[in-house]
């Protein structure tokens, strides 16, 4: 068990801020999503020589991380759990855009934590459709399905009645 | 912009903003896989824990290469929808015993706290021999109003049965199977728990297959929803996967959870 030892040091060292990123956006919360990574990592050590000599392990402790995530029943009220700091919002980037993305981490907090894991999936790791529902165990239609009624309810949640009508 | 855009760069923002890891999360994880190797009590009894580390999984090979060995499925209590099925389901003392096994990893496995069902909430889903002669059980329990299951089981059952936790908590999805493996040595047995009138399947998905690529699958022996077979597995690697069909259709799959149940002795003796 040495070297598989090493090399889940290694590993741990180099992925797990990129994991720990996804799993705060899964969570809302920074201390849930230590315990979730935490949780997906133990889970992965005890697999580790198969999941490694597999190639890249990354995707196999997303998936432990986001199907864990997704069992996880949200146990805060929205106002307690979404993150906002107001000293991140200085940029260049137009007020409206910034009030949007507010509104919408607020609405993203409501969602249940399966549609949510299916839009972190999709929108920040960029997976495909295909690649979300391997992710979640799920089937392509679930995903197709979970998606469409993810951002239907941002768009109500948002109120913005462009958004309401479709978007783009 | 559009909501996707919208979700982009909140992702991206909040993304941004967090900090790195705990810097002794490697230790934190290696400390909490070693817990969960520590002994389960039984009615007051130390029990050995089974123990799931890496190894690797070998190719899963064609029944018509006399590999995949039918058993025959552990007889049923009862018919009815919850009744514990398994060849020992007829033991109410041993059940009872099984319902009362520690479910304690060491980990958290909701926000906070490790998962441990309520007594009155846990059931018995299945308790009985398996190929090659095992006993396992699986158990299920509400915490925080989810639904958990939990692998119980004892590798070597000759000398009196002392059940260990094989693997889980994990949440159990409405109406969706579970399946384990024993991935030690070069065959093991692999069960499977799925709703009465199931047909089940199993594949392996070799390294590199795409998400969405089918892979060939072969029909796991099932009676009333317990699906059984002693798997041989031959070099390479590659997950399992199982197939459930309900009414001539794919229903869904799931990945076949894997314990090793020759590890046992030597994570024990490793501390804890």
């Amino acid at each position: 068990m040495r070297d598989d030892d090493a090399t889940f040091e290694a590993f741990v060292a180099e992925r797990s801020p990129a994991l720990l990123r996804t799993a705060v956006l899964l969570t809302h919360d920074r201390g849930h999503a230590e315990d979730l990574l935490q949780a997906a990592l133990v889970k992965t050590y005890r697999h580790w020589r198969r999941v490694s000599e597999r190639g890249d392990p990354y995707a196999y402790v997303r998936r432990v991380l986001v199907t864990t995530a997704a069992g996880w029943r949200r146990r805060r009220v929205v106002q307690e759990i979404v993150d906002l700091p107001p000293g991140d919002r200085a940029d260049d980037r137009p007020s409206s855009d910034l009030a949007d993305r507010d509104e919408l981490t607020r609405a993203l907090a409501t969602l249940p934590p399966r549609m949510r894991a299916v839009l972190v999936l999709r929108f920040w790791e960029d997976l495909s459709e295909a690649g979300t529902a391997a992710a979640l165990g799920c089937s392509v239609n679930t995903v197709k399905t979970q998606t469409a009624r993810g951002l239907a309810r941002l768009r109500a949640l948002l109120g913005d009645p462009t958004y309401a009508n479709g978007g783009r | 912009m559009d909501v996707e855009q919208l979700l982009r760069s909140n992702f991206a923002d909040r993304a941004g903003r967090v900090d790195g890891p705990p810097p002794d999360l490697h230790a934190t994880v290696v400390a909490g896989a070693r817990r969960r190797h520590r002994r389960v009590v039984a009615g007051g009894a130390a029990l050995a824990v089974a123990v799931v580390v890496a190894v690797s999984v070998p190719l899963l090979r064609h029944p018509s290469e006399g590999t995949v060995t039918p058993e025959a499925a552990a007889p049923t209590a009862a018919g009815s929808p919850g009744a514990t099925r398994g060849s020992l389901a007829g033991d109410l003392a041993l059940l009872d015993e099984i319902r009362r096994l520690s479910w304690d990893t060491g980990m958290p496995s909701d926000p906070g706290a490790p998962v441990d069902p309520p007594l009155p909430s846990r059931r018995v889903l299945f308790a009985g021999e398996v190929p090659d002669g095992q006993v396992w059980a699986l158990v299920q329990g509400t915490f925080r109003d989810r639904p958990y299951v939990a692998w119980f089981g004892d590798p070597e059952p000759s000398d009196g049965l002392e059940f260990s936790l094989l693997d889980g908590p994990d949440v159990l999805r409405p109406d969706t199977a579970v399946a384990l493996l024993d991935r030690a040595g070069n065959a093991g047995p692999l069960v499977a728990i799925a709703r009465d009138g199931d047909e089940l399947r199993v594949g392996v998905v070799p390294p590199g297959t795409p998400d969405d690529e089918p892979v060939t699958s072969w029909e796991l022996p099932t009676e009333d929803g317990v699906g059984m077979a002693r798997i041989d597995r031959q070099g390479g690697d590659g997950l399992l996967r199982l197939e459930v069909h309900r009414d001539g259709a794919l229903a869904h799959t799931v990945p076949v959870d894997e314990f090793d149940s020759s590890t046992l002795e030597e994570q024990d003796l490793d501390g804890d």
